[in-house]
């Protein structure tokens, strides 16, 4: 399945490849992203980690820390 | 007529732990998995309890609230605007514009937003109109990195904005995350005396200091980011061009996550645990006294604003950006 994936804020929108079930968890993983350092919206709804994604699916990751 | 039955692939969902809707938050440190309702609920709770366990407000108070348009403060305001009337708190919102190109007006027009949806009003004070120059521009005159003038800019803003509008507070987003990043970095360093600073709050110093206090202080940064976006609250996401994310305290951010994961509720305990033996560590002995220009707090004869602008313009602002402010009070009214 496809999933579509923009990392917020600027980040360009692309298309991940993923072959078999998938949580957020997977994609982040598979993103090399750190699941507790990013905050996850699918199709503009603030996911946990463990949802499920599936295909077609809009994944917007938000960074948890501010520098400072 | 054939009828087609359009097959509909759906998610497995991850369930709120008391209702069974949908779930938006995960938080192990407190055994719950939590729907947009309850998360909310819980965070709103969870602030109420901190102002009322370490005392941040009193009755009656205004309370002068900082905001930058980012995810903590945005988030901030609008918890301390839902609870103003049962703490009967009046709010009073600041914001400052540093002057940073395209990134500085990004953030006014997410305040704007923010505080006409709360109904709560603001000042905005410009540095460059108050100050005559940006941060940048400060910056590069002093030859001093921009997040240290901007520190020593917005603190002296800030404390005279409190004064100036006679607040009893001033509310600041740091979040749980922030202050732990903070004490730890201290610690590391052997700064004991520094350490103390990140407290809940900070006590008033009669006419020359407002104590600063911190509502979020057990908020996890997740969870201000998480209740922002849940709740549709105005802010924006975008980093200050300036900040580093090498730095030290970004990196102790990061890693003290990867604990958490580990040792769930390693954080909170780490702050209610700082919050309790703030006492224990050293105080830093430095006299404090009036700055003998603009008449605030300073441990010399000019306080650090005053020395600071007296450096790049010939002459201490800190009074011209006193009345700046009175002016922008009375166009409130």
């Amino acid at each position: 399945m496809q999933v579509r994936l923009r990392i917020v804020p600027g980040g360009e929108e692309k298309v991940l490849e993923i072959k078999g079930k998938a949580t957020v968890r997977r994609v982040l993983n598979k993103l090399g992203l750190s699941p507790e350092e990013y905050v996850v919206t699918r199709n503009g709804e603030v996911v946990v980690e463990d949802e499920e994604v599936i295909d077609g699916d809009l994944l917007e990751v938000y960074r948890v820390a501010s520098g400072g | 007529m054939e009828t087609y039955l359009r097959c509909t692939v759906l998610p497995q969902v991850v369930k709120c732990s008391i209702c069974g809707d949908r779930a938006v938050a995960s938080l192990p440190y407190a055994r719950l998995v939590l729907c947009r309702k309850h998360f909310t609920e819980f965070i709103e709770k969870k602030v109420e309890k901190t102002i009322k366990r370490y005392k941040l407000v009193g009755k009656g108070w205004r309370v002068l609230v900082a905001v930058s348009g980012g995810k903590d403060s945005s988030t901030l305001l609008t918890i301390l605007a839902k609870l103003a009337e049962v703490l009967d708190l009046s709010l009073l919102a600041i914001y400052i514009n540093l002057g940073i190109p395209e990134y500085s007006e990004k953030c006014l027009s997410t305040v704007r937003k923010l505080v006409e949806l709360l109904n709560v009003k603001l000042i905005i004070v410009d540095v460059k109109e108050a100050v005559g120059y940006t941060i940048p521009e400060l910056a590069a005159k002093l030859r001093r990195p921009a997040c240290s003038v901007c520190g020593t800019v917005k603190r002296y803003i800030l404390n005279a904005a409190a004064i100036e509008s006679r607040a009893s507070a001033l509310a600041l987003g740091h979040n749980l995350d922030d202050l732990a990043a903070y004490a730890l970095k201290e610690f590391l360093n052997q700064n004991l005396g520094q350490v103390s600073k990140f407290g809940p709050k900070t006590e008033s110093i009669s006419d020359l200091a407002v104590g600063r206090i911190r509502p979020l202080y057990e908020v996890l940064e997740r969870e201000s980011l998480i209740y922002a976006l849940v709740n549709n609250i105005p802010f924006l996401p975008d980093e200050c061009p300036y900040v580093r994310l090498s730095s030290l305290e970004f990196t102790l951010k990061n890693q003290l996550n990867k604990l958490e994961s580990r040792f769930p509720s390693i954080k909170v305990s780490f702050i209610r645990r700082l919050a309790k033996n703030l006492g224990k560590y050293p105080r830093i002995q430095q006299e404090l006294t009036k700055c003998i220009t603009c008449g605030l707090i300073a441990s010399t004869e000019l306080c650090s604003f005053c020395r600071m602008t007296k450096r790049v313009l010939g002459r201490p602002q800190g009074s011209i950006v006193r009345e700046y402010i009175r002016n922008k009070l009375k166009e409130l009214k």
